[in-house]
């Protein structure tokens, strides 16, 4: 818990928090599939899920949602298009 | 049984801006439900598209139209560097003399498909080339030929479908290098032989194939590749594609009829009721369909285990041949063979 709440006030190196920036991206970001932003900002998504508690650029550019709350996460579309 | 959510997605998506609200009740649709829906399908730029063009933002929650026009804004810029690189980078294929030609997302965005370019997500620039000029790429590109895999396969001595993915040195978007189209064991169906007139023409750069050849592609792709053929699959940014192409000739009832795998493509999707199409649906037409559709899967399946068991012949050869590999593979079965008597059969083979 301690951490979690570390997680959400710690400072990232360009001055926003990961609670500020949750709540910049609005509460459907929880909801996003990741492949949306593996594609939007693929070397970023990859940081990120190699290391969690990593800060934020931009909205869109993090991955809180990579939970998937509802369990209901379609397929993401495999690779035509790429 | 489509879900409230996919058939308001659908409306958005196909139908004009009076028939958004057909067969849906507004105040039923979970609006968490959609973005989970849309972004798995990598949609969410389109749908925010589709929602302003058809002037139908005043149906959702602020909120939800903010995110998705972020993740729209985020896109269309991402897609502005891709098609500046992907410019960059036809240019420098030309200077070395190398024909290429662009397919996928990057080709449909270069042929001016979609009416904005924020709508497609796009993972990669994807092209094909000649076999011939395989090596010349690769100094070209300055591929790390270390990434060669040791492992003996089957399909080794086929060509690759492509090259590993790349990103050039402070280039932001990932480039794949296609010597086919379909992995080795789906060539028979779909190949690079297509393409020969377009590789006959005069060298040039940024070349896109016809709208016929990206229509078959998009369908091979996902029925084949991405096993729509064999599952119950639908890929909303396939369709999409599909329906943006607009190929009239492509989609007379004919031209699908006679080729199983755009019939099937069409045929799942036949429920959202997208394209106007009326597919043969007599008792013996959808009897002909089945048989040909379980023939097709049952010889899909015996490639698999003709692939399969000669991959272990060949890594039977592999450790017969060669003396490190069998050296690691002892010192492995060593360490488990007491428990296992399988191995320690193999182990007492390889011994003797």
């Amino acid at each position: 818990m301690k951490d979690d709440s570390k997680d959400l006030t710690e400072k990232a190196p360009h001055g926003i928090t990961r609670k500020e920036a949750l709540q910049k991206m609005g509460k459907y970001a929880a909801f996003t599939v990741m492949g949306t932003f593996v594609i939007l900002n693929p070397k970023k998504a990859q940081a990120q899920s190699a290391d969690p508690g990593a800060g934020l650029d931009a909205p869109g550019t993090d991955d809180p949602g990579s939970d998937d709350p509802g369990g209901a996460t379609p397929p993401i579309p495999p690779g035509w298009g790429g | 049984m489509i879900a409230l959510e996919e058939k308001f997605l659908v409306n958005i998506l196909y139908r004009p801006a009076s028939e958004i609200l057909n067969g849906v009740d507004i105040n039923t649709i979970n609006f968490e439900k959609l973005i989970t829906l849309t972004s798995g399908h990598l949609m969410l730029p389109a749908l925010f598209f589709n929602i302003q063009k058809k002037k139908a933002t005043y149906l959702f929650p602020e909120d939800f139209i903010d995110y998705i026009k972020g993740i729209y804004a985020i896109n269309k810029a991402r897609n502005e560097i891709l098609l500046e690189e992907a410019k960059e980078l036809s240019e420098l294929l030309v200077e070395h003399n190398i024909k290429h030609i662009f397919l996928k997302g990057t080709a449909l965005l270069l042929s001016n498909v979609f009416e904005d370019i924020g709508e497609r997500m796009i993972g990669d620039i994807d092209f094909i080339i000649q076999h011939k000029d395989e090596e010349k790429i690769k100094k070209v590109l300055k591929y790390n030929n270390n990434c060669k895999s040791e492992k003996l396969n089957l399909w080794r001595l086929f060509k690759p479908t492509h090259l590993p993915k790349l990103v050039r040195e402070n280039k932001t978007i990932a480039i794949e290098t296609h010597l086919e189209l379909l992995e080795p064991k789906h060539r028979w169906i779909f190949n690079s032989k297509v393409l020969s007139n377009y590789f006959n023409e005069e060298l040039k750069t940024i070349k896109t194939p016809t709208t016929s050849f990206l229509f078959d592609h998009c369908i091979y792709a996902l029925q084949i590749r991405d096993k729509g053929f064999f599952i119950p699959y639908h890929g909303h940014r396939s369709i999409y594609d599909i329906y943006k192409l607009d190929c009239k000739n492509s989609l007379k009832i004919n031209n699908i009829k006679k080729d199983i795998f755009k019939k099937h493509f069409f045929i799942t999707i036949e429920k959202f009721n997208i394209f106007n199409l009326r597919l043969p649906s007599s008792f013996w037409s959808i009897y002909q369909d089945k048989i040909l559709r379980f023939l097709t899967i049952a010889s899909f399946k015996i490639l698999t285990v003709i692939e399969r068991n000669s991959n272990k012949i060949l890594i039977l050869i592999q450790l017969l041949c060669n003396n490190e590999l069998r050296k690691r593979a002892l010192n492995k079965i060593r360490i488990h063979y007491h428990h296992k008597t399988l191995l320690n059969y193999t182990y007492r083979w390889l011994i003797g």
